[in-house]
């Protein structure tokens, strides 16, 4: 049976993103957003579906079917009847949707059939449309290696689902239950997002990391939660939920919620963005983050009921809130659990294309088929590329005569104290850098976390940065094996912790920000929590030996791990962008492959035009 | 001119089919509410993809 060369398309909401699979094997999937350098890009992924295609030597009329994640002509269907649900009210949302969807959306179709063109005249490509929630189910169980297993997708909407259970046997997938639109648990917190001050479908991370930094069981997280579960949200036993629409205008308006009845209900304004944050907003957000938690397990708790299953995978937008992940992964309902890493939309891509080839083409599936490698399916570099990059930008570098050699010299900076930029083999899949366009520096060092938020990253200070630790000396560190692809967090071991004195809830944001609660300051959060990733000799080599070398120096084999980019940028792609990200930020060194990159031999970068590039805040 | 006239027919079929349509849906939403409370948000479905899923 020759194997089926198909591509996964998702594009027109956000995260646009472009995947190849031929047969079992995934060859390319990245997100246009990598390419074209505009954060959650939702336009046509060109460049990703080009990048397939030369990934694998193919042309456009080589691919035997081109997948869209989602199915238009239901999405239509949903906003009529959004149409009949807010009429007459809702007449400024019908002419906004009415002229959009007769314009451009009705003809998605259309439209994909012309944006391929544009790649390649010859030919009439087949083109096939899955559904939102299918191509998130698919995306979690094809890559699962299980043979069967419950599957729960969580996101803010598809076409009308948003939320829903299925069971995954062999190559057929069967859709359970579904919550559908306008109750949606991502929108609830997209909600949330919106009223503490961050950009809806962007944002949602920040609400989790701020979450911490309420105070459990205090008065003021007591009261939002009530108020939520009382007022603006009923969760019912099965997980399933229903919204108050009285607080929400996402229905029938342009903005997300009802302003003034949020304001109203909870007693407080909304936060203005890049305004200061003050404990209302922490708690706040640990009450959502405290509700999220129980809804996802009550629907795992549904899940195990209705399938029997040992083993559940997850997908979906909301699937991306690791916090989640591990208050559910430490209630065991489930022995194994399975989270794709690129969760939201753009896994979509990889969804629709694995849903085709089982369900639409019937081709035979093998579970014991190794996915692994589809974490690292972006784009790679070589050393002739690297070099031509350097040259075009008069860049100062050494190359080291063997990998071993690298190692040693990386890891003796990162014990020094310096922050090094580190550029390896393909891009990740996913939202999150696993080691092959990260920044890596001392998790020990004290001053790191400030360091890193405010002159690498130039983010809020609040946010906390991961860990990557040897997995064999994961539990050392850990209380719970970490995950090799950062989809849940652990807690920092108790006998690592500092003692934590009796007022130190009353203390301002900063200083608990400041103070020292682990012998690994700079990746512990507040909760003595932590992104934690667990690298595998097999999975990632270079890190792996990296963490390794650094660890017989420092005593700990831990290093913050934390993506190449900076606020608002997409996690970088080329050396070309790896070089922005070096010249604009307070990078010591950058390693490309075996090339090392000085900043102080480089300070003219600094300056460079073409390199330091500013980006909206995200 | 030529939008003025889209919206001017947009504002025409939302007042005469959309609004009527609408709220006999309403009431028919409002009437199944009240003769049986539901216990959960879920819509059962007990579907099994195939094929036909994939239009084209």
């Amino acid at each position: 049976m020759t194997a089926m060369k198909i591509i996964g398309i998702s594009c027109y909401y956000h995260d646009s993103a472009a995947a190849l699979i031929i047969g079992d094997q995934v060859i390319a999937a990245a997100q246009e957003e990598r390419f074209t350098r505009r954060k959650n890009e939702q336009e046509f992924p060109h460049h990703a579906i080009c990048y397939c295609l030369a990934e694998a030597g193919l042309k456009l009329i080589d691919i035997d079917a081109f997948v869209y994640y989602e199915n238009p002509d239901l999405k239509f269907k949903r906003i009529m009847f959004t149409w009949l649900l807010t009429a007459p009210t809702g007449l400024f949302f019908f002419l906004e949707t009415a002229r959009d969807w007769i314009l451009n959306k009705q003809w998605v179709k259309r439209k994909i059939r012309k944006e391929l063109k544009l790649i390649q005249p010859e030919g009439n490509p087949c083109l096939l449309f899955s559904n939102h929630h299918l191509s998130h189910a698919a995306s979690a169980f094809f890559t699962s290696g299980f043979t069967e297993s419950a599957i729960l997708t969580i996101d803010g909407v598809g076409e009308f689902s948003t939320a829903g259970i299925y069971s995954g046997n062999g190559s057929d997938i069967t859709l359970i239950k579904e919550l559908r639109f306008p109750d949606s648990i991502g929108l609830l917190y997209s909600a949330v997002t919106w009223f503490l001050g961050f950009k809806v479908d962007s944002g949602e991370y920040k609400v989790m990391g701020l979450a911490p930094y309420g105070n459990r069981d205090s008065a003021g997280v007591v009261f939002f939660k009530k108020t939520l579960l009382a007022d603006v949200v009923h969760v019912f036993e099965d997980g399933s939920v229903k919204l108050n629409q009285n607080f929400f205008s996402y229905f029938s308006g342009r903005c997300i919620i009802d302003e003034t009845a949020w304001e109203k209900k909870f007693q407080m304004k909304r936060r203005l963005p890049e305004s200061q944050l003050l404990q209302e907003h922490c708690d706040l957000a640990l009450a959502i983050q405290e509700i999220n938690d129980e809804i996802v397990l009550k629907l795992a708790i549904e899940a195990k009921k209705l399938t029997g299953s040992s083993n559940i995978c997850l997908a979906g937008g909301v699937a991306l809130n690791c916090v989640s992940n591990s208050y559910l992964m430490r209630a065991a309902v489930f022995d194994k659990m399975h989270i794709h890493t690129a969760s939201g939309d753009a896994g979509g891509a990889l969804g629709a294309a694995l849903a085709a080839q089982y369900i639409h083409y019937e081709m035979p599936r093998n579970p014991a088929t190794d996915y692994a490698e589809y974490v690292y399916s972006g784009p790679g570099f070589t050393a002739p590329q690297i070099v031509e990059t350097f040259r075009k930008h008069a860049v100062k570098y050494k190359q080291t005569d063997s990998w071993e050699a690298l190692f040693e010299v990386t890891a003796a900076a990162l014990a020094d104290g310096k922050i090094i930029g580190w550029f390896q083999d393909r891009m990740e899949w996913g939202a999150r850098a696993l080691g092959n366009r990260s920044i890596l520096a001392d998790a020990g060092n004290t001053e790191m976390q400030l360091k890193l938020n405010v002159n690498i990253k130039k983010r809020e200070g609040f946010r906390p940065f991961a860990p990557v630790v040897t997995e064999e000396d994961a539990l050392d560190y850990f209380d719970v094996p970490p995950s090799e692809h950062m989809v849940h967090v652990t807690g920092i071991r108790q006998d690592k912790r500092k003692d934590i004195p009796a007022e130190f809830s009353f203390r301002s944001m900063t200083e608990k920000m400041r103070y020292i609660k682990s012998t690994l300051p700079a990746i512990t959060h507040i909760d003595f929590t932590a992104r934690a990733q667990a690298v595998t000799a097999s999975g990632n080599h270079k890190l792996w030996r990296l963490v390794k070398e650094f660890g017989k120096r420092s005593g700990y084999p831990v290093l913050i791990n934390t993506s190449m980019n900076v606020r608002g940028e997409p996690i970088a792609c080329t050396p070309e962008d790896a070089l922005g990200v070096f010249a604009q930020t307070g990078m010591d060194y950058l390693v490309i492959e075996n090339f090392i990159v000085n900043k102080a031999e480089n300070m003219h970068l600094t300056t460079s035009n073409v390199l330091v590039k500013s980006f909206n805040l995200d | 001119m030529p939008t003025f006239i889209a919206t001017f027919f947009l504002l025409l079929f939302y007042f005469l089919i959309v609004v009527p349509f609408a709220l006999f849906v309403q009431f028919f939403r409002w009437l199944s509410f009240v003769f049986n409370p539901r216990t959960s948000g879920f819509t059962i479905k007990h579907y099994k993809y195939t094929k036909r899923d994939f239009n084209s």
